[in-house]
This record gives structure tokens, sequence and C-alpha cells, in this order.
């Protein structure tokens, strides 16, 4: 895998950068012509620091599962790499008017799997090239340019399932005009990014050509003009069953006129065309109005109006939305703040929904004798108004984070069943059902719980696409309303020490042809517990009853944390938390603990190590129990030009009828010279 | 509240009217306080219920007669050189300086923009006016406002990483209590003090 195009790119690049600088260079003679310098000779090209280094890479990783009623199942994969890397900085004419800088590695890969789970044993061999060089060209241009090519190659690493080798090349050149009445970035660049696995079950790939212009236009001392335009050609695969090839061109205005004293209120306005050819060809046209009035240092008031069309290839969508904002803060003690808007949807099936809303909230806070005391108090109340929705629509990329344990839940009612598909943040991979995810679907929601050890883990982003079932007309009132209280010690030996309380309520009030098709969840929920935060500790201790008309609740939670600093290479931390909820409809109790350890030594002048263990248990009462530990060591090692750096990593997940472990070897070594 | 949805009668009017009823009474009270001027009278009541009601008692700064310099009342900074009343050492001519650019200052203040490892942006910037006011202030080090206040001007509180550090979404928490206001040798300018991760 050679990629000599972009290294001749930079090379031509340069050259020509630097012929074009030529006869700037001649004036050097006479003045001062290049910036940071005024005399010095003209060089065609000059070597100024050269290096190179040796890299060796060794992964290793093993999985194994055992189920009952199923076979038992190991995969293996090994990875073994050796680079040789070449780095140089050199410059043409002068260091100020082409400044070259460059690193390249080549070298051998060599990878070996045997998947159980895939039933397939691979060997593959490649040659290795990776590189970043960058040409900067000066000179005494108002035009610094840079050109630029780069690959780069990270593993993703997946259970049971060979890793995932993302590779991205990408060269482009760059400009920044430098204007004071219209500063502009140009921008042209071309991305080639793959994703293989080494079976090619899940290969991906795109590629991207762009160009991207950024201006901003000072048209006066308190008006400017934002210009944006960006131009994309993309061609996506995924295996050999699904390609898109299309183009994306999105233009936004936003003009910004500061004015008040001070500069403090301004107006902002925008505009947006966006056009995407296709498989999912879109074209979208919003138009923005911002109003902020700063009427005194404590009182601002916000007007907001936004009309958007979204033309789909068998649909149109159009958006409205107007809203009035306030904020006035009283002394250092209250801010008041108040919204009233409205929001009107129309799309092509005449379907239409108007929306009223208006909010207030109260934030208090007061020294008082011995501490502090918060008190918040909220109001909000929603109208909307529906029209019958006679078709079904697909919801596309609605982004979810998984919150382990809890399941990632769809707040509608009306998903149709089997129309779910979960992604990855970028739209790969595809989850399957049953592997991945179970679903259960409820009057009100849809419930979505990840499978664990499957491949999505705590914190990940998902996408997740569905579809909603026709709706006959309705409106539908929402009230809600939220207090607070909490007062925290500042003084004597119980500083740091906060008790709290917290009522949230919100009801739903549905008038409809067919109640039975719309149906929201009313919850009362009440908070109370007690914190503790000093000196690196924190303590938190709290108790949540809710009344719901679905899931009503009772939960318990503790949690503990503890940073400490014991010296300048050494520190420690622990967190620990511990979760029982107690459902009644139906009846199920969920415990759930986990404890988050991590430990960071300079164990000598040239070593530190990191320590990380992970426990987790979970006891449901309905779906079994689950309970795992995942801990991993890394000990890096550098003397002068030499570095080596060993991770070890163990995990054991363990459930009620299965078992599965996964062991991790990672060693590296690098050598200058 | 009914379990059963099926059972569920429409209840907009109650609901609705009452939380609407609520939001105005709420925002109306808030707004109320707009108007609210601090008097004599009423500056006590005020206290009782608010922090950071200016005192109307609190000496303005005033003409010492014994010396003829400005004396700085009880809750007050005050500029040496205002008070001194020496305004040609930094009005010179036809000088206005701005925010921006108050180099001004580094002709006493020499070196401030440079004596710590890990500088603020404005003192490194030389844009000292961005917090102090030059001539007196109703709080300490002239600073133009609280420092709660006057940091959040640039530093607004949803840039502010509270997962991290949890304090910053306490709004009863001063940013100086933990970082310093021009610099230190400490990243992010925390305090010796304070709790933080070295080199972070």
């Amino acid at each position: 895998m050679t990629t000599p195009g972009p290294i001749r790119l930079i090379v031509l690049a340069g050259f020509a950068a630097a012929c074009a600088s030529a006869p700037a260079q001649q004036e050097a003679d006479e003045g001062p012509v290049i910036v940071g310098e005024t005399k010095s000779k003209w060089r065609a090209f000059e070597l100024n620091r050269f290096g190179a280094a040796l890299e060796f890479l060794g992964r290793s990783r093993r999985d194994s599962r055992e189920q009952e009623g199923q076979p038992d199942l190991t995969d293996s994969e090994t990875l073994m790499r050796e680079l040789l890397e070449l780095n140089g900085r050199a410059f043409i004419g002068h260091k100020n008017l082409v400044d070259l800088t460059a690193t390249v590695k080549f070298g051998l890969e060599d990878r070996f799997l045997d998947s159980g789970t895939a039933q397939a044993e691979d060997h593959s061999s490649d040659f290795t090239t990776l590189f970043d060089i960058n040409a900067h060209a000066l000179g005494n241009s108002k035009v610094p340019l840079d050109v630029y090519a780069r690959r780069e190659q990270q593993f993703l690493e997946r259970d049971f399932a060979s890793s995932v080798t993302n590779t991205t090349t990408e060269t482009g050149v760059m400009a920044a005009i430098q204007s004071i009445t219209a500063p502009t970035t140009i921008k042209i660049f071309r991305n080639e990014s793959t994703q293989d696995d080494q079976l090619g079950q899940f290969d991906f790939s795109q590629e991207q050509n762009t160009f991207f212009l950024h201006s901003t236009l000072n048209l006066a001392d308190r008006h400017r003009l934002e210009v944006e335009y960006t131009f994309d050609d993309i061609t996506e695969r995924q295996g050999a069953t699904f390609e898109n090839a299309y183009q994306r061109h999105n233009l936004q205005l936003t003009d910004v006129y500061t004015f008040g004293d001070e500069k403090l209120s301004e107006l902002r306005s925008y505009l947006r065309y966006y056009d995407q050819s296709g498989r999912f060809p879109l074209r979208l046209l919003r138009w923005d109005e911002r109003l902020l009035l700063t009427h005194t240092r404590r009182l601002e008031t916000r007007y907001n109006f936004s009309a958007e069309r979204q033309t789909f290839a068998d649909s149109d969508q159009d958006h409205f939305d107007a809203s009035a904002h306030i904020k006035h803060r009283l002394f250092e003690s209250l801010v008041s703040t108040g919204t009233v808007g409205t929001r009107r949807f129309e799309d092509s099936s005449d379907f239409t929904s108007t929306e009223w809303y208006v909010n207030g909230e109260l934030e208090y806070t007061k020294k008082v004798p011995g501490g502090r005391l918060d008190v918040t108090v909220g109001a909000s109340f929603n109208a909307q108004d529906n029209s019958e929705r006679g078709s079904t629509i697909r919801v596309l990329d609605e982004s979810q984070t998984f919150n382990d344990p809890f399941p990632i839940v769809i707040s509608r009612p009306r998903v149709v069943p089997g129309s779910i598909e979960v992604t990855g943040a970028t739209g790969f991979p595809i989850y399957q059902e049953g592997f991945h995810y179970t679903v259960q679907f409820f009057p009100d929601r849809v419930e979505i719980r990840i499978i664990l050890g499957r491949g999505i883990n705590d914190g990940d982003t998902l996408l997740i696409d569905y579809d909603v079932a026709p709706t006959p007309a309705s409106t539908v009132d929402t009230t809600g309303l939220t207090a607070s209280v909490r007062y925290t010690i500042a003084e004597g030996s119980l500083i740091g020490l906060s008790s709290y309380a917290i009522y949230r309520r919100q009801d739903h009030s549905v008038d409809s042809t067919d109640p039975t098709t719309l149906i929201f969840d009313d919850t009362s929920t009440f908070t109370y517990g007690l914190e503790y935060r000093r000196d690196g500790w924190r303590f938190k201790g709290e108790r949540e009853h809710q009344e719901s008309s679905f899931t009503p609740y009772e939960a318990t939670r503790f949690e503990a944390a503890y940073d400490h600093q014991f010296s300048r290479g050494s520190t420690a931390g622990v967190d620990a938390t511990y979760e029982m909820i107690e459902y009644s409809n139906p009846e199920n109790t969920l415990e759930f603990a986990r404890l988050s350890f991590r430990w960071n030594e300079t164990l000598a002048h040239s070593t530190d190590a990191l320590l990380r263990v992970d426990l987790r248990d979970e006891q449901d009462s309905l779906r079994g129990s689950s309970r795992g530990v995942d801990s991993s060591l890394t000990i890096n090692w550098r003397k002068r030009q030499t570095t080596a750096y060993v991770t070890v990593r163990a995990t054991l997940l363990e459930a009620d009828t299965s078992e599965q472990t996964t062991q991790f070897l990672e060693v590296g070594f690098r050598r200058e010279f | 509240m009914s379990t059963d949805p099926q059972r569920r009668t429409p209840r907009r009017s109650a609901g609705a009217r009452l939380t609407a009823a609520l939001v105005v009474v709420l925002i109306g009270a808030a707004n109320v306080w707009t108007g609210c001027t601090v008097t004599k009278s009423n500056y006590k009541t005020l206290s009782l219920f608010f922090d950071g009601v200016p005192d109307p008692d609190a000496r303005v700064a005033t003409i010492d007669e014994a010396t003829g310099k400005v004396v700085a009342g009880a809750n007050m900074s005050i500029h040496a050189p205002y008070a001194d009343e020496s305004c040609s050492e930094c009005h010179r001519g036809r000088l206005r300086m701005t925010k921006n650019n108050s180099g001004m200052c580094a002709s006493c203040h020499e070196g401030k923009e440079r004596e710590h490892d890990y500088m603020h942006g404005p003192v490194a910037a030389q844009a000292c006016l961005w917090c102090h006011h030059p001539h007196e202030s109703n709080h300490k080090h002239l600073m133009r406002d609280s420092d709660r206040a006057i940091c959040t001007m640039c530093h607004v509180p949803e840039m502010l990483s509270s997962d991290r550090v949890p304090e910053h979404a306490d709004s009863a928490r001063g940013c100086l209590e933990c970082h310093t206001g021009h610099g230190g040798r400490r990243p992010f300018m925390l305090r010796d003090a304070a709790p933080g991760k070295e080199g972070g």
C-alpha cells in the first residue's frame, strides 16, 4: 500500500510556492521582505533537521464465551507491526518562506485471526505506509498557504470479532487571507476513510472531496457579515451491497449587528441553504432572527424567530418558531427567567401541529446563618394542537447515549414494532436486535436494553431510526412544576455538608378521537438527600419516590468519590456508586453497584504506571443478574531516545447463564536515531 | 394520579390555568423588584432577603479636609493616582484608554503581563480594564463587579466543565476561591491550595 501521489503533490506545491515567492526574495536584497528576517540569503533547499526511528507494535487478544445450551466460543487475534520512521524539517528559500515538515513511516504488518464466532481462520500480511507531510508557504504574502498530506491508522476493538482498522488519508490545501476587512479561510481537500475488518464482514469506505470557504466581512465597527460555504462530493460504500454517491452544498450567512452601551445588545440574522443529493436527498432553507436587548446590566430580553423548510424525496416539512425570553438578576440573590413562545409544524400530507408554551423560573440564593440557602421554583405549560396524521413517518438518526445499566428510551407512543434500527455514532456498525440489544414496547414509550459484552459500551452514543404510526387528531396539554431547596453549611466542622430536596411534576391532558392511541406518562418525583464535599472527598446519599402512570418506583442511591495527589507523580482516585430501584408495576427490584479505581504512579525517573480496575454488579429480579470486572495495567518506560510500553488488560463478565472473558496484551517499542 | 390511561379524562382546564397563572405570578413577582430602589428605610429589609444590596449609607469617596486627598468609602477600593488627584499620570493630552488596550497601566505596574508561568489572557494582553475600574470600585482591588460576574462575561457557565469540577456549577462559589486572577504557577491558574491535576 503506497501512496506516492500526495508526496509528489507536496513537493510540487512546495516548489511552486517557492517559485511564486522568488520575485519577493529578490526584493529581500534591498530591504525587509520576509517576515521575521531582514537580511538573509536565498537558498533553494536546506535540510534543517533529520531523524529516524524504529517502531514495533505487538497486540494480542483472546475472547472466550460459555453459554448454557450452546457450544463454547473462543476468538483470538494477533497483530505484529514493524515500522521505520523518517522525519525531518527543511525549508525552501528561507525558513519563513516555505517551511517543510515531514514524517513518513513504512513497514510490515502481520495479522492472525482464529474466530470461533465466524468459524474462520485467516492470516494476512500487508505493507503499511503512514505519513504526515506539511508545507507552509509564508513569504511576504498576505495569503499564507498550507499544503498537506497525511495518512493515519487506528485500531477499533470489538468483542468477539476482529478489530477494525480505521485508515484515513487526506490531502489538501489551505489558505488564510490576512485581511482586516475580510479575513478569509479557503480549504480544499480530499479525504479517504476506510474501515476494514480482517474477514471483510464490516468493511466501510468513504471518499470525500471538499471545498470550504469562511469569510468575515467587517462592514462597520458594529456590523459584520460571516459567509460560510461547503461543497462536498461523497461516495460511501458498505460491504458489497450498499453504495451512496451524493453531493452536499451548505451555505450559511450570518449578519451580526451590535448596538447599545458597551455593545451589549445585538441582532443576529442567519440564512442557511443546504442541498444533498443521493439516496437520501434533502433540501433545507432556514431563516433565523435573534435579537438580544441588554436593558441594564441586570435585565435582558431575547426575541427569537425562525422559519425552516425541509424538502425530502417524497415530502415537505415546514417549521416555524417564535419566542420571547426575559432574564432579570436582582442584586446577587435572585435570578428570574421567563419564556413565552409558539411553534408550528406543517408537512405535505396536510398534517399540522401548533404549540404554545410558557415557562418561568426563579433561582434564589442567600447567605444565611451558618451557610447558604438555594431555592429554585419553576413552572411550565405547553398546549399542542395536532391534526390527524394519515401516514407513517420515519424518524432518522435520533441520538441517544447508553447509560449502563439503564435502557435507552424512545419517549413517544405509536412507534412501529420492527422498524427500529440501531447504529454506532457514525452510522456504523449496524447493531442486530437479539444479539446486541432487545426491544420492549410500552404504551407511552419503547425501551431498548443493551446486552453487555457485545460491542456496545457504557457511554457510547447510538443513532436510532424508527417509524411512527399514523395518529388521530388531538390536543395535548402538558404542565410541569419544579421546586428545589438546598442548604449548604459553610462554617464549622461540617463545612461542605448540604441537604436538599427536589420536587418535579409533569401532567398531560389528552383530548383525542381515539385516546387509546395517544398515551403519555404523568409523573411526580420527590427526591431528598445529603451531600458532602470537602478536600477531594464527595459523599452523597439520596432517596427518590416517583409516582407514575406506568413506571412508579422508589430509589435509593449512594455515591462516594475521592481523588488525591500524593506527590507530583502519584495520584489515585476511587468512585463508588450503589443504586437500588424498586419498581411496582410490574414488581421488580434492580440493584446496581459500581466501583472504579485508578492509580497513576511514577515508579522511577523514567518509568510510570497506570492501574485501573472497574467492578460492576447488577441484580435484577426480573432479568437476572450479572457481575463484571475490567482491569488494566500500563507501564511506560523512556530513556533517552528509547521508549517502550506494555499494557495488560483482563475482563470478566458473568451472568446467570453465561460467562465471557477477554485477555489483551499490547507491547510497543520505539527507538529514535 | 390514575394508573389506567384509558380512564383518564381531559384535564386541560384546571392544570393549564393553574400553571399559566403561576407562571405569570412568578415572572410578575420577580420583575416587580426591577423597579425596587434601595433607600435608607428599606435597606435592612432588602438585605434580610437578598445578598449584594448596595448600602445607601456606605461612604462614597470624600475629600479628607485635613490632607485634601480623596478617601475611599467603607466598601470601596480606590486607585492611588485618582486618590492623589494625580490625573496626569494617566491622562496625558487627549488620552482615552479602552478595555482592549490599557497598556498605560504597565507604565507603573510593569511586568504584570509576564510575571507568572501561566498567565491570564487579558493580563498578558494588558487589557486590564476588562476586569478593573481605573478610578474606584465597590469591590476589592478595583474590580468592576464580583469575581463570578466578571469571569462569566467571557467564561460563560455553559463552557465550564461542571462534570469534572462540580464547583463550576455552584453559583455561590467565587472563581477566585480556587483560581488566581492574573496567573500562577499551576495550570488553569489554580491556587496552590486548590484541588486539581498538575499538568492537566
